[in-house]
């Protein structure tokens, strides 16, 4: 299955819908806000109740307190303008901003901004490797909300946030083909550091070091990944069943994030489908099974995954 | 299709790596110049570049016939003097070819100087510029 797509128009008075539904009062004609600040989104930014993250990207409100873009695209055609794309007051991703820049021109995403904080936004400088968002016609979806479409050429990197311990989770669904694809990857060298790649047919390996941990990834469902290492056990969760393996690896990283991209430098065995969501944290502080399914239930409960 | 590699040679005041996306970027300059640029554009560089773990040389990556828009305003004056390999004869050849296809597409191997070392995704392999197809899993 591949990525649907929804043709998104300007409908002035969602926003307003949603403030109601948060407020708890009934939409009437004729009803407009109050003034003062939005109330935010319909939903519990998982960033206000798991807190520092070391980078947060997603199509969605991460974090109450941030104030900053979702993302900014760039035009595939002349003038390759960009644009930064921000959010609903509900807390979704303001489709309407891009279709209204993109018009009937492809949309592909420079920079995915990190809503943790920290600034750790994941850019790709070169337009050939930025992931799709845009087909000139609608807004790339993934289950009724926006995607990052990679089509294995695209990556974005950001800088050194992890040197040990890891948490993770990714919202992401992973097309048909018979090749390797990376999720991410924090690596000084082939089997030294992390990564998360796709093997063919339908396993998911988690490599800290030299250790493999291998789980279960159906292709073409649209999965959250939850991937943790506390310095003796790595844990890999997919859809909330998750495997763990003792694993003492010593190591200390200096080495980029790449998203969609296994080794820096490679340009092959990139991610293949779509990404919607990356949280990590440079610590296991929520690798417990109570943290883990409560991130997992805001995941699941945002995105309508089963 | 095929991949081109373009080693550069450091410049004064310049590594291999510097020099390398100075040109990257007027290379995407073809397609947004300056001129009209957004301090806020991410975008800055057209092609990737690789560089060569034994004495960190860098190599711009392109496709042959990749199409690359010639935008109306383009500049060549930062591009042309980034250039101190290529001759005067092949200057005038390049900016001639650019002006005439303003606001078109053209094949990148056409703005390609013939006196550039081009190197095939084998032959850099070969002298030491990372595989990208390796490792294989």
């Amino acid at each position: 299955m591949a990525a649907t797509t929804t043709t998104v128009t300007s409908t002035p008075f969602t926003d307003i819908g949603v403030i109601n539904e948060v407020a708890g009062t009934p939409c009437t004609p004729g009803w407009s806000p109050p003034p003062g600040p939005s109330p935010g989104p319909g939903y519990t930014p998982p960033l206000d109740d798991y807190s520092n993250a070391a980078a947060a990207y997603s199509v969605r409100l991460l974090r109450t307190a941030y104030s900053g873009s979702a993302l900014r695209v760039r035009r595939t055609v002349a003038p390759f303008d960009e644009q930064d794309i921000g959010f609903t007051a509900g807390g979704d991703l303001d489709e309407a901003a891009i279709v209204a820049f993109g018009g009937s021109d492809v949309l592909t995403v420079s920079g995915w901004y990190d809503q943790s904080g920290q600034s750790n936004d994941a850019t790709q400088i070169t337009p050939g490797a930025q992931p799709e968002i845009y087909n000139g016609t609608a807004v790339i979806t993934e289950n009724g909300k926006p995607a990052l479409n990679w089509d294995a050429l695209n990556r974005l990197d950001t800088g050194n946030i992890v040197t040990d311990d890891l948490t993770a989770s990714i919202v992401c669904r992973k097309e048909t083909s018979t090749v390797v694809a990376a999720l991410f990857s924090i690596q000084t060298g082939f089997n030294n550091g992390y990564e998360l790649i796709y093997v063919p047919t339908n396993s998911l390996s988690y490599r800290v070091t030299s250790s493999d941990l291998d789980t279960t990834l159906t292709q073409e469902v649209q999965s959250i990944v939850f991937v943790s290492y506390d310095g003796s056990t790595q844990q890999s969760a997919t859809n909330g069943t998750n495997s763990t393996k003792s694993s003492t690896q010593s190591f200390t990283l200096s080495h980029n994030l790449n998203i969609g991209s296994r080794v820096q430098g490679g340009t092959n065995q990139l991610w293949r489908g779509t990404m919607q969501e990356f949280i990590i944290y440079a610590n296991a502080t929520y690798a417990d099974t109570t943290n883990r399914t409560g991130i997992e239930t805001n995941i699941m409960t945002y995105y309508n995954i089963p | 299709m095929s991949v081109v590699y373009l080693p550069v040679e450091p410049m004064e005041g310049s590594t291999s790596n510097e020099h390398a996306i100075a040109i990257d970027e007027q290379c995407w300059n073809l397609y947004r110049p300056a001129s009209i640029q957004s301090p806020n554009d991410i975008t800055r560089q057209l092609f990737p570049i690789s560089i060569r773990p034994s004495d960190d040389m860098a190599a711009i990556v392109g496709e042959t016939t990749e199409q690359v828009y010639i935008s109306p305003e383009v500049d060549l004056t930062v591009l042309l003097s980034i250039l101190p390999n290529v001759t005067d004869e092949e200057k005038a050849l390049l900016t001639a070819y650019v002006e005439a296809n303003k606001g078109g597409y053209v094949p990148f191997e056409n703005l390609i100087p013939p006196s550039s070392v081009q190197l095939t995704e084998a032959e850099a392999i070969a002298e030491g510029w990372p595989d990208p197809n390796a490792p294989t899993e």
